[in-house]
């Protein structure tokens, strides 16, 4: 559904930039398409609250470059 | 997925009616291009707008009265109300319908899926917004789909609540409402898009298709949750935490300080305390106290030189007054006092004698005259013979004279009193003798021997009295130092105690602000987390247009080539990074600048 919706991630120009960013951030990008998911899950299913709570999930595991 | 049917029930001019459409054309990607022609008032918009409302309710509203609303603007519900009111089948409510509806079919790669939507209406024709009614089957077996109850099982979903379920589901399942203008539109509109300064809404447009706006939305939650998690723990920062540790080291260098100048202070101290004792010993040996010493000298001098004076006066006495009589001895003394006692004998004697002989004839005249009462009566002879004998008797009483009383008075010129007196007189001096002589003398002889010697002392007290005196005006100079030190001391201590006490709260507050950041730790490293992932979000927003640019810009010549009638007016389409976009011909001219027909 991720990709589906946020098309960016599908095309290769888009799925680059996206995939640099992470890198340059030290972010796995499997998690960013976890929060896009929790994101766009969200508009259907939870609501601010439970997208917060997905939130917690999944920052407490993703690894990123402290600044 | 493409529409295949749709069916519209006291919709407008439409009281039944239902509309068919062919799947797209094998070989040409599973796309197709929907355009529905008629003549003018055959109800094309009516169509369009029952798509449109079907699809996104109230949210479509802005796109089916571009006279009453922007694009962008929320609709409120009157003009929806009124619209649908307008839209109910003019023939419904008179032949006892209260509702209308459109149902849309769209065949999707997973099957078709079914949106129907109801309006209904009281008897008066007025539009129930609230009651809106909205089914979505998906699949062969025709399943109804709809927001999950299950996560609020106490309760009932709201109106809203499920408005914003169905808004989520067509915006992911089919189109987002900001789409749409892209995507449907009638013949009415193609001129208004045609003519309007696009730029925007291409870009947003693009933006709509690569899903940007679900970027931007995670970027703004993510934002939100940063804030919202940094807000849920208390307000305790490492800056502030650090200005608490900066306090309490100045705290702790104050204290060090004060304990410093307490450590400097306490040997002055300890060495004018000794410095003291040194010369209290000194004065001692100087026979100090001295002052006082030396009164208590002076007190006993004067003692001495009393008793000396008393010692010697008494001898004086002695020697002026009673030393003759001591010196006629005690058989001289003896006899005297023998004769003087004999002679006071006489003296009581012959003075009871005469009292007796005063008072003879008083007694004889009484005894005569009680004789007469003599029963039987005596004769005046026998009364003479019995007083005559009475007055022998009486004067028989006083002899002999008393033993040890003198023939003679040899002293006749002394009372009785003053004989006494020299009886007392002489019995002093048998007492007064060489022991009490001596005893005087000696006495006389130590005072005046101490008297010397308390001269002396006084002598050598007076001749240390200069070094005594510097010595204490040296030693109330230590005693003023030693004070000023004591109560400088004190001071300190005060202080140190007082720094003591809040050292020990402030690091206690420290311990309490670090374990609230300890504390604060996983909420705060997730709202950074989420910072940084927005933040690097919002740099793949801002450079995912341009990325994509050229290919939608080769895309739109291509769609643009396969609806335009005029295939080679335009050579290409191009598109800038701010959204502006351009339809170039040969010549590399922008033809929309030209007078063009809605074909066109």
């Amino acid at each position: 559904m991720t990709n589906k919706t946020v098309v960016l991630l599908n095309t290769p120009e888009g799925g680059k930039l996206v995939t640099d960013s992470c890198k340059e951030n030290g972010l796995d990008f499997d998690a960013f398409k976890e929060l896009v998911e929790a994101q766009i899950t969200s508009n259907v299913n939870f609501r601010r609250r439970e997208l917060f709570a997905h939130f917690d999930d999944i920052l407490d595991r993703i690894k990123i470059e402290e600044t | 997925m493409y529409i295949s049917k749709i069916q519209l029930r006291d919709w407008k001019a439409y009281e039944s009616a239902e509309f068919n459409f062919p799947a797209p054309i094998p070989g040409e990607n599973g796309k197709n291009i929907v355009l529905i022609g008629a003549p003018n008032g055959y109800g094309k918009t009516s169509l369009y707008q029952a798509i449109i409302l079907c699809m996104f309710g109230k949210d479509g509203m802005p796109l089916v009265s571009n006279s009453m609303f922007s694009e962008t603007e929320n609709v409120s519900e009157q003009p929806y109300k009124t619209f649908l009111e307008k839209a109910l089948h003019r023939g419904a409510i008179a032949r006892g319908r209260y509702s209308c509806s459109v149902t849309l079919e769209f065949i999707g790669d997973e099957g078709p899926i079914e949106i129907s939507r109801i309006w209904h209406f009281t008897e008066s024709g007025e539009c129930q917004v609230q009651d809106e009614d909205i089914q979505i089957f998906e699949g062969e077996k025709h399943q109804a789909v709809g927001p999950d109850e299950k996560p609020y099982p106490e309760r009932k979903l709201s109106h809203q609540e499920r408005v914003d379920w169905y808004r989520g589901y067509i915006a992911h399942t089919f189109l987002p409402r900001s789409l749409v203008t892209f995507f449907v539109f009638d013949g009415e509109q193609v001129r208004v898009l045609a003519g309007r300064e696009m730029k925007e809404q291409v870009r947003l447009g693009i933006e709509g298709l690569l899903g940007i706006p679900e970027l931007r939305k995670l970027a703004k939650n993510l934002n939100d949750y940063a804030e919202q998690r940094q807000n849920s723990v208390p307000n305790v920062t490492n800056d502030s935490a650090n200005a608490t540790e900066k306090e309490l080291k100045k705290l702790e260098s104050n204290r060090d300080k004060s304990v410093g100048a307490f450590a400097d202070i306490f040997p002055k101290l300890s060495a004018a305390k000794k410095e003291r004792d040194k010369i209290m010993d000194e004065l001692l040996r100087l026979g100090a106290g001295a002052k006082n010493q030396s009164n208590q000298q002076y007190k006993r001098l004067a003692e001495c030189e009393t008793a000396i004076k008393e010692g010697n006066e008494r001898l004086m006495k002695l020697l002026s007054e009673d030393i003759a009589l001591a010196l006629s001895g005690a058989k001289l003394r003896g006899q005297l006092k023998a004769r003087v006692k004999s002679e006071n004998i006489r003296a009581n004697w012959e003075s009871g004698k005469q009292q007796g002989d005063s008072r003879i004839d008083n007694f004889l005249q009484d005894m005569d005259q009680k004789m007469d009462d003599i029963v039987p009566p005596i004769s005046d002879q026998q009364q003479g013979e019995v007083l005559h004998i009475a007055h022998n008797s009486w004067t028989n009483l006083w002899f002999p004279p008393p033993d040890g009383c003198a023939e003679e008075y040899l002293h006749e010129y002394l009372s009785v009193h003053e004989r006494n007196l020299v009886i007392d007189k002489l019995n002093e001096q048998d007492n007064l003798g060489a022991v009490e002589i001596f005893g005087l003398l000696n006495s006389i002889s130590e005072h005046e021997n101490r008297l010397k010697q308390i001269r002396d002392e006084v002598a050598r007290i007076e001749a240390v009295e200069p070094a005594v005196n510097e010595k204490r005006k040296s030693m109330e100079k230590l005693d003023s130092k030693i004070q000023d030190l004591g109560r400088e001391s004190d001071r300190l201590t005060r202080e140190r105690q007082g720094l003591d006490g809040q050292v020990d709260a402030k690091r206690k507050e420290l311990a309490r602000m670090r374990s609230t950041i300890d504390e604060a730790k996983p909420a705060m490293r997730r709202a950074e987390r989420a910072r940084a992932v927005a933040t690097m979000m919002e740099g793949i927003i801002d450079d995912a247009v341009p990325g994509q640019i050229d290919k939608i810009s080769e895309e739109m010549t291509r769609a643009h080539r396969a609806m335009a009638h005029k295939k080679d007016l335009v050579q290409c389409i191009k598109i800038d990074d701010a959204g502006d976009v351009k339809l170039l011909d040969r010549e590399d001219r922008d033809v929309r600048n030209n007078d063009l027909s809605a074909g066109e």
